[in-house]
C-alpha cells in the first residue's frame, strides 16, 4: 500500500470521528432515562428538600457515572450538609451512599470540563457518582449487572439537628463515543499531522536548508580514525527501548553511519539493553550495509543483547572497552546515570567520542568527557542532517513549525493572563485559556 | 513473502496505529476494552522479546567459546550465571524468603550477590565525577565558566554543610537564603528549559508517530523497498 | 614548583578515587554531625498530601528501583511507607523494575512489622509484571487484569485491602519513587496526569533536573535522593541512614568542588610560574 494511500485513510478516519462522537456528545440527556423534576417534599422541619433535582447521564464517560444536579438552596451554608443516596434496584431502597459535602460546595461551575462541553454555573448543585465506587462494585458480574440498570438517586439535607429528603429521581448511565473536552487536542493534533506531512511532500520538491552541526561533522573523521588504527567502533542507542523517540532517532543515525562504516570496511559493534531495539537495529543495519554496496561485510552479530540490566549491561560495555579499546564511541539517545560511566571509561581508551541526547539531566557529563555533544533535539536532527533525506528533513521542519507555534502560543497567554490580571478581566482570559489545556 | 515481510506488517501499524490514536478520543466502553486488551497483548509480546535476547546472548557467547578469542573464559561465568540464578529461582520458586521466614537460595543470591555487585557499579560515578572534574571541567569559554559557576554553586548550596556556611558567613542580613536561590533556579529557569526540551520530544514523538503509522517512515523494517 | 604543579596536573586518577573513599568512608564510620539540613517545599509536597489524608485511605506506591540505586531511593521508601503506616493508610505497593522486587518487598515488610500491620489486611504487594506502559494503562484501568495475583501468589481481589478497590484511579495518593526507566514520566503521561491523580516521586539526584518540570503540577511533590530521604526522615520525626549519610554526602560535595578548583587553577598556576 503506498503511503499517500495510507494517509488518505488516516486523515478520512480521523476526520470522520468528530461529526458522530459530536452528536453523541450532544444529547446525553436523550440518552438518560426520563428525569423527574423533583418535588419538594412537606416541610417536616427548617430545611426543605432540593429543587430541580435531575439524574443524567455524565457525558464523555464510559458509562461508569451519573451526574445528578439540583439547584443552589438559600439555606446552602457550610454547617448543611447534602447526603446523595443512590440505588440500582428501586425507587424506595435500598439505598448506597454516593457523597457527602458541604452546601455550599459542588456547583456545576466545579466540574473540570471546558467551555465547548459544559456550561458552567453557580445556579445549581452537580456531582457525578461513580457508580461502581458507589455500589462497592469490584467484580465483572457486578460491573456487567450495573452497566443495565436504572439508577435511582435521592438527595437529603441535613444541619445535624434536622434533614430533608427529596423524592427519587432516575438515570441510566451510557458510554459515549466522543470526549468532546479533548476536542482542542484532537485539532491541535490534527493540524499539526497535516503540517508535518506537508512539510514532508515539500521538501521532497525543494532543499530545505539546515545549520552546521559540528559532532556531526566530525563521523567522517571518527571513522576514518578508526580504519586507519584497525579498531573497532562502538554505537550504543541509549538506555530507552524502541518505543521511545529517542531511541528511535538513535537507529536512523545508526543506519546513516552504518552506511559510512560499510564503505570503510570497519568493524562496528552495537551492543543492546533491548531485545526488540536489537531486531530493529539488526535490520536497519543489514540494509545500511547493503545501500553501501558492501552486503558481503555485514555480519549478524555486529547488533548483540547483553541485559536489560542498567549497570550490567555498562560493566559488559565497559569490560569490551577496556579490552578492544575502540577508536571512535558514539552515544545516542537517552541515558541515565550509565552516561558517565561510559563515558570515562571511553575517555580513558583513547576513543573518539561523540553523544546526542535529549537527556537533559545528562549533557553535563557528556560536555566534560566527549569530543562532541549534541544537545536535546540536535538527536532528532542528527538522522536527517546525515541522510538529507527528505522525509526526515520535512519532518524536521514540521516539528520545527509546531514549536513556533507553541512558542507563540506561550507568548500570547503570558501577555492575555498578564493583561486579564492589571485590567480586570481574568475570567475572561481562563476560559479562553481552556483552549490550551488537557481534559 | 514480500506480505508477510513488508505489507502485512505496514498493515498491522497502520489500523492498531490509527486505533490506538483515536481511542483516546473516545471514552466508550469498548474503546476501554480494546486499551486493555491491548496491553494484554503488550505484555505477552515483551514476554516473548525476553526469548529474543536470550537467543541473542547466546548466539555471541557460544561463538566465542567456538572461537575462543581473548576473554572468552567470560562467556563460562556467563553460562554458569544463567543456569545458577535459573535454577536457584526455580528452587525458591521465587522468593527471597520461605514461608518459614528463612533466606531462599534466591534470596541469598540477591544480597549477597547481585545488591553488591549493582550498588559497586552505581558508585563507581562517584569516583569517575571527581575524576572528570579534576581533569576535565575547564573553562575554556564563555559557556563553560557559567556552567562551571552554576555548578560550583550547586555543588555548594545542595548540602547541608554549604548551607550551614553560607548562614554562618551572611546570616540573615541577605533577603533569601542560599536553598532558597537554588530552590528558585531549579524550579524557575532550569525547569523552563526543561519544559521547552519536553515540548520539543513530544513533538517529536507525534511527528514520528505519524510517519510510521502513515508508513512513510518504514526504516524499521529495514528500508523503503 | 613547576614540576610539581604539572605532576599535580597529570596525577594519577586512582590518588582521587583514594580521596574519595576517605571523604565518604570517614564520616560515615565517625559521624560528624554537620549541621545545616534545610526541609526544601519540593519534599514538603510530598510529606504535606499524605499527612493530610484521614486514616484508611489508599496510597500507592512503586518501588521502581533496583539494587544499585539503594542509596538513594531505598532510604526514602522506607520513610514514604513509614509515615503512610503512621497515618493508618491502606498501602498498595509494586514494582516495574524486575530487580528491585526484593527490595520492595523488604521495605514494606519492615515497615509494617514496626507499625504492627497485617499482609492482605493493611497492605498488599502485588510485585512485577512486564511491558512497563502496558503495567500502568492496566493499573489505571483494572487493577485484576493485570496483578490477579499478589507477590506471595494470593487471590488479589480477595485480600480485605483491596475490598472495594478496582483501580488506581480510586487512590488518594500515588508515590512513584524511581531510579530511571520505565520511571517518573511514564506514571506521569500514561497514569497519574491522564486520570487527575494526585501525585508525588522520589528520584535519584541526576535526575532531579530532569524530573522537575513536572513539580508542582503533575506531580505535588519530589524527594531528590539520600538529602531528600534525611528531609523526608526529619519531617516524620525518624533519622535513619539517609540522615546519616549526610555527613558524606557534605564532604563528597566539596572534594567535588575541591577538585574543580584545581582543574582550573593549576593550569593557570602553571603559566604564572614560567
Amino acid at each position: 500500500m503506498k503511503a499517500s494511500t495510507l494517509f488518505s485513510i488516516t486523515m478520512a478516519a480521523l476526520l470522520l470521528a468528530p461529526p458522530a462522537a459530536r452528536a453523541a456528545a450532544a444529547k446525553p440527556a436523550g440518552k438518560a432515562a426520563p428525569t423527574a423534576a423533583a418535588k419538594p417534599a412537606p416541610a417536616a422541619s427548617a430545611l426543605s428538600a432540593v429543587q430541580g433535582l435531575a439524574a443524567d447521564d455524565m457525558p464523555y464517560d464510559a458509562g461508569s457515572e451519573v451526574l445528578i444536579s439540583w439547584k443552589a438552596m438559600p439555606y446552602d451554608a457550610p454547617a448543611v450538609k447534602y447526603t446523595v443516596h443512590l440505588s440500582s434496584i428501586s425507587r424506595d431502597g435500598p439505598w448506597a451512599q454516593g457523597a457527602v459535602f458541604p452546601s455550599d460546595t459542588k456547583y456545576r461551575a466545579d466540574i473540570d470540563l471546558p467551555f465547548w462541553a459544559w456550561k458552567k454555573t453557580k445556579d445549581r448543585h452537580a456531582v457525578a457518582l461513580n457508580l461502581e465506587t458507589a455500589f462497592g462494585v469490584d467484580d465483572e458480574v457486578g460491573k456487567k449487572r450495573l452497566r443495565g440498570s436504572v439508577i435511582y438517586a435521592k438527595v437529603v439535607a441535613s444541619d445535624g439537628t434536622s434533614e430533608a429528603a427529596s423524592p427519587a429521581v432516575s438515570a441510566l448511565a451510557t458510554s459515549d463515543w466522543f470526549s468532546l473536552p479533548k476536542l482542542n487536542n484532537f485539532v491541535f493534533t490534527l493540524l499539526f499531522c497535516c503540517i508535518v506531512l506537508w512539510f514532508i511532500s515539500n521538501a521532497r520538491k525543494k532543499d530545505l536548508f539546515m545549520r552546521r552541526i559540528p559532532g556531526l561533522d566530525a563521523v567522517e573523521d571518527a571513522i576514518g580514525r578508526a580504519t586507519e588504527m584497525g579498531r573497532p567502533i562502538y554505537f550504543l542507542t541509549g538506555r530507552l527501548d524502541i518505543d521511545s523517540i529517542s531511541t528511535i532517532a538513535s537507529s536512523l543515525i545508526l543506519g546513516e553511519i552504518a552506511k559510512r562504516i560499510a564503505q570503510y570496511d570497519t568493524q562496528l559493534k552495537v551492543p543492546h539493553t533491548y531485545a526488540m531495539t536489537m531486531a530493529v537495529c539488526q535490520e536497519i543495519t543489514k540494509q545500511a550495509y547493503s545501500e553501501a554496496g558492501r552486503p558481503d561485510a555485514y555480519r549478524e552479530d555486529i547488533n548483540f543483547f547483553i541485559t536489560e540490566d542498567q549497570f550490567a549491561y555498562t560493566a559488559a560495555v565497559n569490560g569490551m572497552m577496556v579490552r578492544e579499546k575502540p577508536a571512535a564511541c558514539f552515544y545516542m539517545g537517552y541515558y541515565y546515570a550509565e552516561s558517565l560511566l561510559l563515558t570515562e571509561v571511553g575517555a580513558s581508551v583513547g576513543a573518539i567520542q561523540i553523544a546526542g541526547s535529549d537527556a537533559e539531566h545528562q549533557l553535563p557529563f557528556f560536555f566534560i568527557t566527549c569530543d562532541y555533544t549534541l544537545i536535546g533535539e540536535e538527536l532528532y536532527a542528527a538522522g536527517a542532517y546525515l541522510s538529507r533525506d527528505p522525509v526526515l528533513v520535512g519532518t524536521l521542519r514540521g516539528q520545527d513549525t509546531g514549536k513556533a507555534f507553541v512558542m507563540l502560543a506561550i507568548f500570547a497567554g503570558v501577555i492575555l493572563a498578564t493583561c486579564g490580571v492589571l485590567f480586570g478581566f481574568e475570567h475572561g482570559v481562563q476560559t479562553f485559556l481552556e483552549v490550551f489545556k488537557s481534559y | 513473502m514480500v506480505f508477510a515481510k513488508k505489507t502485512l506488517p505496514l498493515i498491522v501499524c497502520f489500523v492498531m496505529g490509527t486505533l490506538v490514536a483515536i481511542q483516546y478520543y473516545v471514552p466508550h466502553r469498548l474503546s476501554q476494552s480494546f486499551i486493555e486488551e491491548l496491553s494484554h497483548w503488550e505484555i505477552i509480546i515483551a514476554a516473548f522479546a525476553f526469548f529474543l535476547g536470550l537467543v541473542s546472548v547466546m548466539q555471541v557467547h557460544i561463538g566465542k567459546l567456538r572461537r575462543r578469542p581473548p576473554g572468552w573464559g567470560f562467556s563460562l561465568f556467563l553460562f554458569a550465571g544463567i543456569i545458577i540464578g535459573v535454577a536457584t529461582g526455580f528452587i525458591s520458586r521465587g522468593k527471597q524468603i520461605s514461608e518459614t521466614g528463612a533466606m531462599t537460595p534466591f534470596g541469598w543470591m540477591y544480597n549477597n550477590m547481585l545488591n553488591p555487585l549493582q550498588g559497586t557499579m552505581f558508585c563507581l560515578l562517584g569516583f569517575y565525577i571527581v575524576s572528570a572534574a579534576y581533569r576535565a571541567f575547564k573553562v575554556r569559554s564563555k559557556e563553560a565558566a557559567v556552567l562551571l559557576m552554576v555548578a560550583v554553586l550547586f555543588i555548594f548550596a545542595r548540602v547541608p554543610l554549604g548551607q550551614y556556611l553560607w548562614e554562618s558567613v551572611w546570616g540573615s542580613t541577605l533577603p533569601w537564603q542560599l536553598h532558597q536561590i537554588v530552590e528558585w533556579i531549579m524550579n524557575t529557569p532550569a525547569k523552563a528549559a526543561g519544559r521547552g526540551i519536553l515540548i520539543g520530544v513530544s513533538l517529536g514523538a507525534v511527528a514520528t508517530s505519524v510517519k510510521i503509522i502513515a508508513g512513510i517512515e518504514r526504516q524499521y523494517m529495514g528500508g523503503k523497498d | 614548583m613547576k614540576r610539581f604543579l604539572e605532576g599535580l596536573a597529570n596525577v594519577d586518577r586512582r590518588i582521587l578515587f583514594l580521596l574519595v573513599v576517605v571523604v565518604i568512608l570517614v564520616p560515615i564510620m565517625h559521624p560528624l554531625a554537620l549541621p545545616g539540613l534545610k526541609v526544601t517545599d519540593s519534599v514538603r509536597g510530598v510529606y504535606d498530601q499524605i499527612e493530610k489524608l484521614p486514616p484508611r485511605s489508599t496510597i500507592a506506591i512503586s518501588f521502581d528501583f533496583d539494587p544499585a540505586s539503594k542509596p538513594e531511593l531505598y532510604p526514602m521508601a522506607l520513610a514514604v511507607t513509614r509515615h503512610a503506616f503512621k497515618k493508618d493508610l491502606k498501602v498498595i505497593g509494586m514494582n516495574l523494575w524486575i530487580t528491585g522486587t526484593g527490595l520492595a518487598d523488604e521495605i514494606l515488610t519492615a515497615a509494617a512489622a514496626e507499625h504492627g500491620k497485617r499482609y492482605g489486611e493493611d497492605y498488599v504487594f502485588l510485585g512485577w509484571q512486564p511491558s512497563p506502559i502496558a503495567v500502568i494503562t492496566g493499573v489505571f484501568t483494572d487493577i485484576y487484569k493485570i496483578f490477579s495475583k499478589d507477590q506471595k501468589g494470593n487471590d488479589t481481589r480477595a485480600l480485605p485491602v483491596m475490598k472495594g478497590f478496582r483501580s488506581f484511579q480510586q487512590l488518594d495518593y500515588f508515590v512513584e519513587l524511581g531510579a530511571g526507566s520505565p520511571g517518573l514520566p511514564h506514571w506521569v503521561q500514561y497514569g497519574a496526569d491522564k486520570f487527575k491523580i494526585k501525585m508525588g516521586g522520589g528520584c535519584t539526584a541526576v535526575s532531579e533536573p530532569g524530573y522537575r518540570p513536572y513539580y508542582p503540577v503533575q506531580i505535588t511533590g519530589l524527594i531528590p535522593a539520600m538529602k531528600g530521604a534525611a528531609e523526608y526522615e526529619s519531617l516524620i520525626g525518624k533519622p535513619d541512614k539517609a540522615y546519616a549519610g549526610l555527613d558524606a554526602i557534605s564532604l563528597g560535595h566539596f572534594l567535588i568542588l575541591l577538585a574543580l578548583a584545581m582543574c582550573n587553577l593549576i593550569p593557570v598556576l602553571t603559566r604564572f610560574t614560567k
